[in-house]
């Protein structure tokens, strides 16, 4: 029966053919008796698996988060938790599954680096498994090959007789304790084995930062409710990192001013390119990367002079080299000065954090600020990640030198890009090709791919049994939600392979793997952490103090400052990461948080450079470092930091996208001794080139007031309700006689909580099943986001006040889009929804005109049939895809209130306050979303609602929006304020 | 129409100035129940052949009108407030105001049809053909002739008539049985 | 009396038309009634030679209409340069201007009717076809401009399964019935007064099959005195009814804009503002048609100087009712205290990027009926053919101004976006132009454009005049 099996399921599972093979439509008469057979047999085995119709069980039982069903119940979503991991670290997520089909990912609210939440690139996690341009077949030089021919290659270049001898290993960085347990077990088995760890982002420079503050690689933590005083230098904290949905949670509520008594933190950030992280900031200094260890010593050194005799553990030497490299810095004192002062104020109850990239100075000069202040919102704790101790951790110059040398034998390269995410100067792209035998396993035809002469699917983290670690140790199992749709590989059944094992299943390998540790009562275990999505007791325990030690003197020497030259500052894209989403459709269009740029990266400037260098937006730059350049258009961004240039990596990969590549590389500039701080040529082509920006302006009118409302937390205190704006209602001939529901759904969106992170963009569209419109759509303003973040500048170029509103339909109590629709295809419902009935919809495309929030949408193509199969297995059941011609916008996500109302209306119980989430507010990091019943007092919403800061968007039209904002405050240092 | 199945008489004129003063003459001369053709409109010769004045139309128009504004009114009443009530941005369901535009186009619509087929009825159309066509050169009535005519009695032979319509200078006079328009 | 040129003390001013000097300037040439019938029934019977090649031509444009029309209906509207938030552009655009050119035609033919004008009389039926065909060009938009065309019917209250009905608080569903009105009520009024002159043709036609097509259009029309005493006073009583129909159907189009909330739209100036404007480049499409038709078909002695003399005095008015509506519109938003609406009249509109449009608009309607001042300007074919060609293009160029500025940038800057027309955008309006020709030559190719019967009438009234 199993060769029966295996086929049958090829035929009916293969998305790309249809679910039954063009037999079945033929008259009986051609099916012969055998035919028939072979099909009923199929139809039994498929019969026979765990869940109903043509679904791709995952081999091994997998088990549901919380519930667990006897049968699948159609219609009835399962959330299973798994955890997606991003540079080695986890994120706790869950999936949610309609029939076997995975359609939506949600953060795991036991997990401590998601709490909940979800970031889009976890979000669009689900798309990517669906994408019909995965690598899907084993080839040989182009040739299909079969599985076992890998198999076989894999295990002799494992043969331990040969003792590894120019076996070379490239991984990602990672924190699986299988993968540690198999990369050890490879290591003394084949003693020459070279193991290269490919992290073009990694966290390197901190460890070896803390390597030098502590002498050993430790990780620092930091708790954002503790600290009253956070300075951030070039940290992005709330927006990229292995826990930065934790971090933005924990500073959120810092921030969230349930009353006008409660504290609020107050949040410095020095830093190059502007960022989500400083754009929340209360005072924001623009430094230039090279700026970053004079400004840290600039600020040490003040702290000495401030807390005098507290700091007698500075040795005298260090304090000198201080003072002269302080000397240097070029941040204003008065900024320092009262930062300082600031710090030493709250002591211990503050924080400095330091951007991964920063030399490990920096990091260190961080860490003795931290120790010297006592400051009890840190925490140190060795890294999960395995092989992080190594020098040569992230670095692939042994491998060059390999393959410049020939002596490279076999080359195995798991799931990392290491011919285009390199720096340019080792010329991986082209010496890949000297190795005897190089093997790719890689989810997309990507650089490395095309050059490795064994090409193989990776398997998808939605497809694998796994388990990984997050930030502070907690484990979790990943678990597969389907069987892989490619018969791809996982990492640990590629490690298994190189140790000789017949033929793995990464589901034996791990479960064998904890059965050996959990021995008493292992089964239970593993139900409970599959259900649970981690691992209890596995977090690794935490030194608060570790010894500070000050031997690093040699590393403060003053740095030549970098006059007249542009600096070079290379960063990971906020959405595309290094490049491993680089094709990824809803992450290419989501607008970037910062730039709103979408489609592409650009040459990020300060206003004042681009004076300088008069150029303006869309001048496309030429852009040399040692000989490779590449060319960019010009984006200007106030606040960058001037004399700087700044250029998100992961762009411009030709062989990822079988489309047309979009921006450029940075990796070409990209130097292999240290990211950023060198400097680059720029000259202006003199050519144009369109910026696909989903926002024309970030300038606020004059009519500021009825759109956002800001204040500093003084004013407010002193007098809460002075912002509230005292208009009154205008006269209205109408009088409503529409029946009102007991129930009235509503929405807070608190503007001092959101970041502008984005990631409920990408949850609304996932859920939605919003299609993207491309690069030419953006560019003819047609995007499909039912919720876009809007982002206003305020005060000056240089030191830009940045405000963010997410903006969705408001759902106006007075809708002016209702009114002026000919056919009633858009109307209210009875609690309180402005309903969008597809199927009346003619597309006149008034009622857009009509809404003064703009948030409508129109299918001005019929955007779904372009959609390769199998993508459209990601779409959410329970929405309708929308045809050409209709208009489409925020529900409320009506489906899930419905869903819950049915729910609570089975159990036979009323309807709790948070039954409901939408897409947004379940995802929103900082939770700065609500939802629910504005009409029950006791809900947080209606709380929220009449709270002193919250405000109407356009009061004056008198639509009565449904949503309300909460102002946004800013607690500015009293002494920088003046 | 009213069919008479007695002879008529029919008289020719070249101009609108002859015709409006014979039958203004003839009218003096007590000869009653004239007609006439014109290739244009002419007020002085109706008021002279005196034509009643047509209130049937006007009526049928204000009829019409008022129908069309109280039928588009109650449809759109009905459907909005009683048939499928549906709360639209929080307008009342009989939101009369609204219904204004409607109401008017309505009734003009109506009204304008009332008007053009009361039109077409009053004066006999369509029809295709005429017993006056029988008449050589009767068609050049809507180029440049004006005929009179009026029918006879049983007992008279028309000749007094055909006389006075010649001493009033038409060119022909035409004796003509047979159903005759109106 | 011979036509040629008269004395300014004679005609001007001349309230008056009883005076004999209004025959001379109406009708300069005294015809017996059969010249007349026979000059013009002729020009129908035996059109100029280019009459053919000119139909010819603009069928096969207006076939780019309907490939356009197709592929749009194919592909969907994003084939056109809309955007959110610029939903509307051209397609409205066309149908605002195209009902407006539709409004001089029966102002012409029900209003001067009413006033009796008795100049109005030989051009009126050429103002009521242009009329009836430029309201069939505008009824094309609104349809194709739906994102599912097919559906259009849904506007239309019927007992559907679904058990809807159209939502009367929309003005497009005002633009329904309006529209569909108007067409008809037009069409009926144009007919009634064009049957006699089809009975005239169909007793003067040579051929067998023109007498049998006319004899059938003329409904077997006689012309007994009490059929013509009906058809006056039902003329009468439609031109009643269409006059205030003309102002009703584009105050009610105006109100498309009217009742939304934009800055730029929500003013209550706009169905006067809007009338006086569709009236205004009505009477210049008029007088575009009517200048080389009259010089074609040689009829300066029927529609003479003193005719255009007179539609140019009307373009001077109505042009300035125009220019007073956009001091209006601007003094209100200055002193209104709307902080949006100040910014889109004060700064978008004159200063923003749609800047250029927005100043040769005010050249076109503002500047260009300043010259008609000039009698001279007013009297020369030439100048104001030229005139009228700048006013339609300045009306359209308007209509498009109000409707994408104020959607380009409304209330949140930061959705703020241009608008661009596609290749398709302009083919359909260069389609529905050579449409909009087509159907009026065809128009001159079979139906007496100059009523016969009321000329007959005028002359013989003016006759008994002296």
């Amino acid at each position: 029966m199993p060769p029966l099996k295996s086929a049958a399921r090829d035929s009916c599972l293969d998305p790309a053919v249809p679910e039954f093979d063009a037999a079945q439509d033929q008259p009986p008469s051609e099916l012969s008796r055998r035919e028939f057979l072979y099909l009923s047999g199929a139809t039994i085995a498929l019969s026979s698996q765990a869940l109903p119709g043509c679904t791709r069980a995952p081999a091994g039982k997998i088990i549901p988060y919380r519930v667990q069903p006897e049968v699948i119940v159609p219609g009835r979503a399962l959330h299973y938790a798994t955890a997606s991991t991003l540079d080695g670290y986890a994120t706790g997520i869950l999936v949610e599954s309609h029939e076997g089909r995975p359609t939506k990912i949600e953060g795991n609210p036991t997990h401590p680096a998601s709490l909940g939440a979800c970031s889009a690139t976890e979000q669009a996690l689900l798309l990517q498994l669906y994408d019909p341009r995965r690598v899907q077949t084993v080839t040989r030089r182009g040739v299909p090959a079969q599985s076992r021919e890998l198999l076989r290659v894999l295990r002799a270049a494992g043969d331990a007789k040969r003792g590894g001898r120019g076996v070379h290993l490239v991984l990602p960085p990672f924190s699986s304790p299988l993968l540690g347990s198999q990369v050890a077990a490879l290591q003394s088995r084949l003693p020459e084995l070279r193991v290269h760890v490919h992290a073009p982002l990694s966290r390197v420079n901190a460890w070896r930062g803390s390597r030098l503050a502590f002498g050993s690689v430790l990780e620092t933590r930091v708790d954002l409710r503790q600290a009253a005083v956070v300075l951030a230098i070039d940290a992005d904290l709330l927006a990229r990192g292995p826990e930065h949905l934790a971090l933005a949670r924990a500073f959120a509520d810092a921030r969230r001013m349930s009353s006008a008594g409660s504290p609020m933190n107050r949040l410095y950030v020095a830093e190059t390119a502007m960022t989500v992280t400083g754009a929340m900031a209360d005072h924001r200094q623009a430094i230039a990367p090279s700026e970053a260890p004079a400004f840290a010593a600039a600020l040490l050194h003040e702290l000495c002079s401030l807390l005098g005799s507290d700091t007698a553990a500075v040795p005298a030497p260090i304090r000198s080299d201080l003072s002269a490299l302080a000397g240097t810095s070029s941040v204003e004192r008065r900024f320092t000065h009262a930062l300082a002062r600031d710090l030493a104020a709250h002591r211990g109850r503050g924080a400095v954090l330091v951007g991964d990239h920063l030399p490990p100075v920096v990091h260190a000069l961080a860490h003795a600020v931290n120790a010297l202040l006592a400051n009890g919102a840190l925490s140190y704790a060795p890294s999960p990640i395995v092989l992080s101790e190594a020098d040569s951790f992230g670095s692939l110059r042994e491998l060059r030198a390999a393959l410049d040398a020939n002596s490279v034998e076999s080359l195995v390269v798991l799931d990392a890009d290491v011919a285009y995410a390199s720096p340019a100067d080792l010329e991986l792209e082209s010496l890949i090709g000297r190795a005897k035998e190089s093997v790719c396993f890689a989810l997309f035809p990507n650089a490395t791919w095309a050059t490795c002469n064994w090409r193989a699917p990776a398997a998808h983290m939605i497809e694998s049994w796994l388990d990984t670690r997050a930030l502070d140790g907690t484990t979790s199992i990943v678990q597969p939600l389907i069987a892989p749709l490619y018969s791809g590989w996982t990492p640990s059944e590629v490690l298994a392979a190189l140790l000789g094992v017949e033929s793995p299943s990464a589901h034996d390998l791990l479960e064998s793997f904890w059965r050996e540790r959990r021995t008493r009562d292992f089964e239970s275990f593993w139900e409970m952490s599959l259900v649970r999505g981690t691992i209890a007791g596995t977090e690794i325990l935490q030194s608060s103090r570790p010894e500070l030690s000050w031997n690093w003197r040699s590393f403060l020497e003053p740095r030549a400052r970098l006059q007249h030259e542009i600096e070079l500052n290379l960063v990971g894209d906020s959405r595309i990461h290094d490049g491993r989403f680089g094709n990824h459709p809803w992450l290419l269009e989501l607008p970037c948080p910062v730039t709103k740029q979408t489609w592409g990266n650009a040459a990020q400037v300060a206003p004042a450079l681009a004076r300088r260098l008069n150029i303006t937006d869309g001048d496309v730059l030429e852009l040399t470092q040692n000989g490779r350049s590449i060319e960019l258009p010009t984006l200007i961004v106030p606040g960058h930091a001037d004399g700087a240039l700044t250029i998100a990596l992961g762009w411009g990969q030709r062989d990822m996208a079988s489309t047309e590549s979009f921006g450029a590389s940075g990796y070409r500039l990209m130097h292999s001794d240290e990211r950023g701080g060198t400097t680059v040529r720029v000259h202006a082509t003199g050519r144009r080139e369109a910026l696909a920006l989903s926002q024309a302006t970030m300038q606020l009118g004059e009519s500021a007031d009825s759109i956002l409302l800001v204040s500093t937390l003084e004013r407010y205190k002193a007098q809460p309700r002075a912002h509230q704006p005292q208009r009154k209602r205008g006269l209205s001939m109408y009088v409503p006689d529409a029946p009102r529901a007991a129930r009235q759904w509503g929405m807070t969106i608190d503007l001092n909580a959101c970041t502008g992170c984005s990631a409920c963009v990408i949850a609304c569209q996932a859920e939605n099943n919003i299609p993207s419109v491309g690069k030419h759509g953006v560019l003819e303003h047609r995007e499909m986001h039912w919720l876009r973040v809007d982002r206003y500048l305020a005060a000056s170029d240089s030191a830009p006040r940045v405000m963010i509103q997410p903006m969705t339909c408001q759902h106006c109590e007075k809708a002016p889009c209702e009114y002026v629709c000919p056919t009633g295809a858009t109307v209210h419902s009875s609690d309180g929804l402005n309903q969008m009935v597809y199927n009346r919809c003619v597309g006149t495309r008034f009622c857009s005109n009509n809404c003064p929030y703009k948030v409508r949408r129109f299918n001005w193509f019929d955007y779904h049939r372009g959609e390769a199969s199998p993508s459209e297995l990601g779409h959410n059941p329970e929405v309708t895809v929308r045809a050409r011609g209709v208009m489409e916008k925020c529900t409320y996500c009506v489906q899930r209130i419905r869903n819950a109302e049915i729910r609570a209306k089975v159990a036979r119980r009323p309807l709790a306050d948070h039954d409901v989430h939408t897409a947004c507010e379940q995802t929103c990091p900082t939770r700065a979303i609500e939802f629910g019943d504005v009409n029950d007092p006791h809900s947080d919403v209606a709380k929220l609602r009449d709270s002193d800061r919250a405000f109407q968007v356009l009061p004056e039209l008198g639509v009565e929006p449904r949503t309300r904002y909460l102002m946004k405050l800013t607690n500015p240092n009293p002494e920088l304020a003046k | 129409m009213k069919q008479t199945c007695n002879a008529e008489l029919w008289a020719e004129f070249e101009s609108g100035e002859a015709a409006l003063s014979a039958v203004r003459s003839l009218r003096e001369q007590g000869f009653a129940s004239l007609q006439a053709f014109t290739p244009y409109p002419l007020p002085e010769l109706e008021e002279a052949l005196g034509l009643p004045r047509p209130r049937l139309i006007p009526f049928l128009a204000l009829v019409a009108a008022s129908a069309g504004a109280g039928g588009s009114f109650v449809l759109m009443w009905w459907t909005a407030a009683r048939d499928y009530p549906l709360n639209v941005g929080g307008r009342p369901l009989n939101s009369f105001v609204t219904d204004i535009p409607i109401m008017f186009e309505s009734a003009v619509l109506c009204a304008a049809l009332a008007i053009f087929f009361a039109t077409l009825f009053c004066s006999g159309m369509p029809r295709l053909n005429h017993p006056l066509d029988r008449i050589a050169g009767f068609e050049r009535t809507s180029i440049d002739r004006f005929w009179i005519g009026a029918s006879l009695d049983r007992q008279d032979t028309g000749e007094a008539l055909s006389r006075a319509l010649t001493r009033l200078g038409a060119p022909r006079v035409h004796w003509h049985t047979g159903s005759g328009a109106e | 009396m011979t036509a040629g040129p008269v004395e300014p003390a004679r005609l001007w001013p001349t309230p008056d038309f009883s005076a004999p000097a209004d025959q001379v300037a109406l009708l300069p040439r005294a015809q017996s009634d059969a010249e007349l019938s026979a000059e013009l029934l002729e020009k129908v019977l035996h059109p100029p030679r280019w009459l053919g090649t000119a139909i010819a031509l603009t069928g096969a444009c207006s076939a780019v209409l309907a490939a356009c029309v197709v592929y749009t209906l194919l592909t969907g509207i994003g084939v056109w340069g809309n955007n959110i938030p610029v939903a509307w552009a051209f397609g409205i655009t066309n149908f605002v201007w195209w009902i407006g050119i539709g409004h001089a035609g029966t102002f012409i033919s029900a209003f001067l009717l009413l006033l009796e004008q008795r100049w109005r009389t030989s051009i009126n039926r050429f103002a009521e076809a242009m009329t009836l065909f430029a309201v069939v060009q505008a009824g094309i938009f609104p349809l194709l401009h739906m994102g599912r065309a097919w559906f259009f019917y849904w506007l239309i209250p019927y007992p559907s399964t679904m058990g809807v009905w159209p939502q009367f608080r929309s003005s497009l569903t005002w633009d329904v019935a309006a529209v569909s009105t108007y067409l008809t009520v037009s069409f009926l009024f144009w007919y009634l007064g064009l049957i006699p002159d089809l009975a005239a043709l169909r007793d003067y036609a040579p051929e067998r099959w023109r007498r049998r097509l006319y004899a059938i259009s003329a409904l077997g029309w006689h012309g007994s005195a009490t059929t013509w005493r009906t058809q006056r006073i039902a003329y009468g009583l439609l031109a009643a009814l269409a006059a205030p129909l003309v102002v009703s159907v584009h105050s009610i189009v105006s109100m498309d804009f009217a009742i939304g909330v934009l800055p730029g739209w929500h003013s209550t100036i706009f169905p006067p503002y809007f009338v006086a404007g569709a009236i205004y480049s009505g009477f210049a499409m008029v007088l575009t048609l009517l200048i080389p038709a009259r010089r074609l078909y040689r009829l300066e002695h029927l529609i003479t100087t003193e005719h255009l003399d007179k539609m140019a005095k009307m373009l001077l008015v109505t042009g300035s009712l125009i220019s007073y509506a956009y001091v209006v519109e601007i003094y209100l938003a200055w002193v209104g205290g709307d902080s949006f609406e100040r910014h889109m009249l004060l700064w978008v509109r004159p200063r923003g990027p749609f800047a250029p449009l927005f100043w040769t608009v005010i050249a076109c309607n503002c500047g260009s009926p300043l010259f008609l001042w000039s009698r001279r300007v007013r009297r020369s074919a030439l100048c104001l053919f030229t005139l009228t060609l700048t006013i339609q293009l300045g009306m359209w160029l308007e209509r498009l101004m109000l409707i994408i500025t104020s959607l380009s940038a409304d209330f949140l800057p930061t959705i703020a976006h241009g608008y661009r027309p596609t290749v398709i955008d302009g083919a359909l309006l260069v389609g529905t132009l050579s449409f909009f020709l087509f159907l009026f030559l065809l128009f001159l190719r079979f139906v007496p454009f100059i009523p016969v019967s009321e000329l007959k009438a005028l002359q013989f009234e003016l006759r008994g005049r002296q």
